[in-house]
């Protein structure tokens, strides 16, 4: 069960760095985390003993491996897509016991033996590079679960245990172990990803499939599902969905509802029921306590101050039926034109997750007694103006009061009171790059609510020359997460997701996602309280405009009456040489310097005029009216 | 320049010999020994608390010590939370840290690994770059000039040029491989979508290592990562807990066709980089070339590994199961192919591998092919023939020898030592060159001035 390798290296001194140069030898095992800390620990508790007492306390050392090490996931076995196959589908599968039992999800299967039935033969790549066949034994009705059997099992499988699916919940540790894009067959070991359950859900029956490249079917499940924000990609589905202490929950899916974008797991339970497979599940083990739960446990007291908002789109984006379906990409098709269709339903897909829209998203509750919401202004684009409250009570009918458009921010009230907690902002966030945040976000489902976690990427975002300053988490956010709660782990509230909107450059789930912090939010919450809406931000700057000619330095071409440089004698015709220090060589450098500054700080400008240089201290100001 | 964070560089890079000694020692003791936040804010700055006290422990039975084992063990499941590995967020001084050692270069980005400012970056983002500034996260831009670029494995190495005397840059020491582990902790730092370009600010993201030392296309030493990696972060760190450089970002996998993070980002990994620098190094601003399969190897997968199906130019056997190259397994064709792939080339360049042959293992060094870097070799001189004379007739503007500062109507003497007479022989001198070769050039100028000069192939 236990395989350390000690790895020589090779040291050879460059630059003072000691590095291991030549390349060192030497592979890694695939112990998931909880498993190598164990170990370690073990290992460095043996080292530390005299050698008479090493015995006893190494059995010790074991029981407790026993008890709380993960089997190391070579019970997690690829299924490689047919090579013909212009699409690559194959998938993974999870071994089950040594009798060589395996099961998989039928969208895992290649392509060949996707309606297969029982006795069909498929090839299995097991962890190392060994090749097995595999026979298909039985095949689920109510999910897609598939059980094959391995008949020559090799040594050196240890096969997976269950854990208690039926009481994952949101915010569980959990890991993803598969053959992403035929990572198993390629290296020999299943790919990691690491993640929490971030919903619970179940597809609904008459749910449309969601395709992916060339238009193929995901997958065909409907039912209950736990979603998780690792990662999840071809090759993923039917491997295994671990918990933190390494006990199988489920096995991975493709498939989700159009609403939501991140990976699924069908839970074990459910698959082991439909295959009427009678295995023994690990139960009453000690969960995984960290950081990440704190920010989860956080979250979950936030979310009752979430609702879901649905609002009319009067116009514009919405209705997936108006984008135009490319035509099936058949065998007959020749070579180029499958190329152009192939692009085509990449843009088709791609279409589907921008511009499919039309669903709720989250909004805050800040005065539930005046039925104030707050949500982001970037779900109000098909103008609309009204909508709805969704409660588990009941709808209530809302309108938009208010936008901030540079912050994205509008404000929303309901009719009447709403009979839900308030959420209270931070006052003064202490927001750090590299600090853990939790995104809650609500949405349809059996307990309502979403959670991802991430860190904060940023603080300072920028996306344009004025005073509205974002802050960046990379904690998956899905066009529901819109308008959704950033907690941190002491339970406070630290901002608001803005900015997901479909003219973003990027993408849901792409892990950047911007925010407003809670203290920008509380200033600008008193003009959305009057019914003010603000369109644009004034911008901050020095009030000339310049224009470049080939390579050089921009010349000045206007100066604004009553700005900074019009009163530090700035004049039409100068070349503007260097800003706050920093070389004007483009209109990005000549933001960037500014926009390090508020307005009212003073800055040194540099020009030349007449052939000579002249240092000029010009106060920056914020100029064109907010409106 | 920023004298914590190079001081915090420059021990974790004296600490790379012990972590990789020590390292599991420490590690495991140091959760019980600190506080949580202290063991991440000085992750090498204590010595082995372990190896401190061994020596007392000489006697054989202490009985308070054994008890606090024993609690330690039971404890040990509880020990998780406060192992750095399965954490969300890191404290402010690691961030700063790494971030110290990010530049921005071109639309994408770069690290500094040295404290006299080399900086790595990927190949594919400085290929098309006229202008090598770099622009650190406080705003500061320095002019770097090329020094050597790896277009196969994606690797170029920049040096920023007109630094001050004594100055030393913050930089970001390479991890060695026993920090590959995967599900450790790793932080990309990278310019996602250009979203830094006005404000300075790059995006720090965080994930584990999803697998190490991997063969995935032309990355033939790379680790795999599910912090989000998005165009832009290409060239830019990946780190680990510790603030060493497990890799280069260059590369994410997905299947919808957009080009936004999967969960699966490709980096180059630092045993790679650390293996190339010399080389890149030495290239002067030219290119690096990889090792290569032996001419004529032919392989097949089957259940038991993968088989040489006919050896080649390679001293192996038709029959014999290939078990490790160059150190690390054989476990698919492909896997195989990348691995003779993966070392630089030098001309004596021998590839360790162990092979199973009669149910024997055996050793043996395979000696290396160089690899071709694809493209079209381009010197863009035309010649004409005049009188037994081979005269440069044109020369294609924005070429290698237009950068040679050749000039129209100058003789060719010699082509690579070879005496030119005919227009074959020039033929002959230049067809067998390949991209990143140099073309040495025995020149007579109108004058009758003697000159030689050095064209080095590009790509068209």
């Amino acid at each position: 069960m236990i395989c350390v390798r000690a790895v020589p290296l090779a040291g050879d001194v460059v630059r003072g760095c000691r590095i291991p140069y030549p390349p060192v030898t030497g592979s890694y095992t695939t112990f998931p985390l909880p498993f190598q800390g164990v170990w370690r620990h073990t290992r460095d508790m043996i080292l530390a003993l005299p050698a008479r007492l090493s015995a006893p306390v190494l059995l010790v050392a074991l029981s407790v491996c026993a008890l709380q090490a993960l089997e190391v996931p070579s019970g997690v076995v690829a299924l490689p897509a047919d090579r013909a196959q212009e699409v690559p589908c194959g998938g993974a599968a999870v071994v089950l016991n040594l009798d060589g039992l395996v099961v998989t999800l039928a969208e895992a299967l290649p392509d060949s033996a996707a309606k297969a039935g029982e006795g069909f033969q498929l090839t299995v790549v097991l962890p190392g590079g060994q090749r097995r066949q595999a026979t298909v034994v039985k095949r689920g009705t109510t999910t897609t679960a598939v059980s094959l059997r391995i008949t020559d099992m090799p040594a050196g499988i240890t096969p997976l245990r269950l854990g208690d699916s039926a009481l994952a919940k949101v915010g569980d540790n959990l890991w993803t172990a598969g053959n992403s894009f035929g990572a198993l067959e390629e290296d020999g070991a299943a790919a990691m990803s690491r993640g929490i359950v971030s919903g619970r859900y179940t597809i609904p029956a008459d749910s449309p499939t969601v395709r992916g490249r060339g238009g193929r079917g995901l997958s065909e499940y409907r039912g209950d599902v736990l979603e998780i924000d690792a990662a999840v990609n071809d090759g993923n589905q039917g491997g295994a969905a671990l918990d933190g202490n390494g006990n199988l929950i489920g096995l991975v899916s493709l498939g989700t509802a159009r609403s939501r974008r991140l990976g699924t797991v069908v839970p074990i339970h459910l698959v082991m029921k439909d295959l009427a497979l009678d295995l023994p599940v690990v139960r009453d083990v000690v969960p995984v306590d960290s950081r990440t739960q704190a920010l989860v446990r956080a979250a979950a007291k936030v979310a009752p101050g979430l609702a879901l908002v649905y609002l009319e789109r009067t116009n514009g984006l919405g209705n997936p039926q108006s984008v135009p379906r490319p035509p099936r990409l058949v065998e007959e098709v020749p070579k180029h034109e499958r190329e152009r269709l192939q692009r085509w339903w990449d843009a088709y897909y791609h279409q589907q997750q921008m511009f499919y829209t039309d669903q709720a998203v989250t909004a805050l509750v800040i005065d539930a007694k005046k039925g104030l919401l707050l949500t982001a202004a970037s779900h109000l684009h098909g103008d609309s103006e009204r909508g709805e409250v969704l409660l588990p009570s009941g709808s209530i009918p809302c309108t938009v009061l208010a936008t901030n458009l540079p912050l994205d921010l509008a404000l929303l009230k309901a009719d009447r009171a709403l009979p839900t907690p308030e959420i209270a902002f931070a006052t003064s966030p202490q927001l750090a790059v590299g600090q853990g945040v939790a995104l809650v976000g609500r949405h349809v489902g059996d307990n309502g609510f979403t959670c991802t976690t991430g860190v904060v990427s940023t603080t300072t975002r920028r996306t344009a020359q004025n005073d509205a300053v974002f802050a960046q988490t990379d904690a998956m956010a899905n066009y529901g997460s819109l308008g959704g709660a950033l907690v941190d782990s002491l339970g406070a509230v630290v901002g608001m997701l803005v900015m997901l909107n479909p003219e973003a450059d990027w993408g849901l789930n792409s892990g950047v996602a911007l925010f407003v912090d809670s203290a920008t939010i509380a200033r600008a919450l008193p003009r959305l309280s009057d019914g003010t809406s603000t369109k644009r931000a004034p911008i901050v700057g020095l009030g000339v405009q310049l224009k470049y000619l080939d390579g050089g330095r921009p010349t000045i071409t206007g100066v604004t009456k009553g700005t900074g440089a019009d009163e530090a004698g700035i004049k039409a015709g100068d070349i503007l040489l260097k800003v706050d220090g920093f070389d004007t060589t483009s209109h990005m450098a000549v933001s960037r310097a500014l926009i390090r500054h508020r307005a009212g700080d003073k800055i040194d400008v540099v020009v030349e005029r007449a052939g000579k240089e002249l240092t000029l201290p010009v106060e920056i100001r914020a100029f064109g009216d907010e409106m | 320049m920023d004298s914590p964070a190079a001081c915090g560089g420059e021990r974790a890079a004296c600490d790379v010999r012990r972590a990789t000694l020590e390292s599991p020692r420490r590690n495991g003791i140091a959760c019980f020994q600190e506080t949580p936040h202290a063991a991440r804010r000085t992750p090498h700055g204590c010595l082995s608390p372990l190896a401190a006290r061994r020596t007392p422990h000489s006697k054989l039975f202490n009985p308070p010590m054994h008890a606090l084992i024993l609690a330690l063990f039971l404890g040990s499941s509880f020990a998780f939370a406060a192992d750095e590995q399965i954490d969300r967020g890191v404290d402010r001084a690691f961030a700063q840290r790494v971030l110290a050692t990010y530049v921005f270069v071109g639309s994408g980005s770069g690290v500094v690994v040295s404290p006299d400012g080399l900086v790595l970056t990927n190949h594919h983002v400085i290929d098309d770059l006229d202008d090598f500034t770099v622009r650190f996260a406080n705003g500061a831009t320095h002019p770097s000039e090329l020094l050597g670029t790896d277009p196969v494995g994606d690797i170029a190495l920049l040096r920023i040029t007109g630094l001050k005397e004594g100055v030393k840059l913050p930089f970001a020491p390479f991890a060695p491989v026993e920090a590959m582990r995967v599900g450790a902790e790793v932080v990309a730092i990278g310019n996602p979508f250009g979203l830094g370009d006005l404000d300075d600010t790059p995006t720090f993201t965080a994930g584990v290592l999803s697998a190490a030392r991997i063969v995935r296309g032309d990355y033939s030493d790379a680790i795999q990562g599910d912090a989000p990696v998005n165009p832009g972060n290409s060239g830019g760190p990946l780190f680990d807990r510790a603030g060493q450089l497990l890799g280069i970002n260059g590369q994410i996998r997905t299947v919808t066709g957009l080009r936004v993070n999967s969960g699966i980002g490709l980096a180059i990994a630092s045993t790679q980089l650390a293996a190339f620098m010399p080389l890149l190094e030495k290239a002067e601003g030219g290119y690096v070339h990889h090792t290569f399969q032996p001419k004529g190897l032919e392989l097949k997968s089957d259940n038991a590994g993968v088989i040489v199906v006919k050896p080649g130019d390679a001293p192996l056997s038709a029959g014999d199961q290939l078990l490790t190259i160059a150190g690390r397994p054989a476990v698919s064709v492909d896997t195989a192919r990348g691995l003779f792939a993966s070392l630089p080339f030098r001309p004596d360049t021998l590839i360790p591998v162990t092979v199973r042959r009669m149910d024997q293992e055996i050793a043996l060094n395979v000696p290396a092919a160089r690899q071709t870097i694809p493209g079209r070799p381009y010197h863009g001189i035309e010649i004409d023939e005049r009188g037994g004379r081979i005269l440069i007739d044109h020369l294609d503007d924005d070429s290698p020898a237009q950068d040679a500062k050749l000039v129209v109507g100058e003789q060719v003497l010699k082509a690579n030592g070879r005496e030119l007479k005919k227009k074959i022989d020039w033929l002959k001198a230049v067809v067998a060159l390949e991209i990143g070769d140099r073309l040495v050039l025995d020149l007579s100028g109108k004058d009758g001035a003697l000159r030689s000069v050095t064209i080095r192939l590009r790509p068209r």
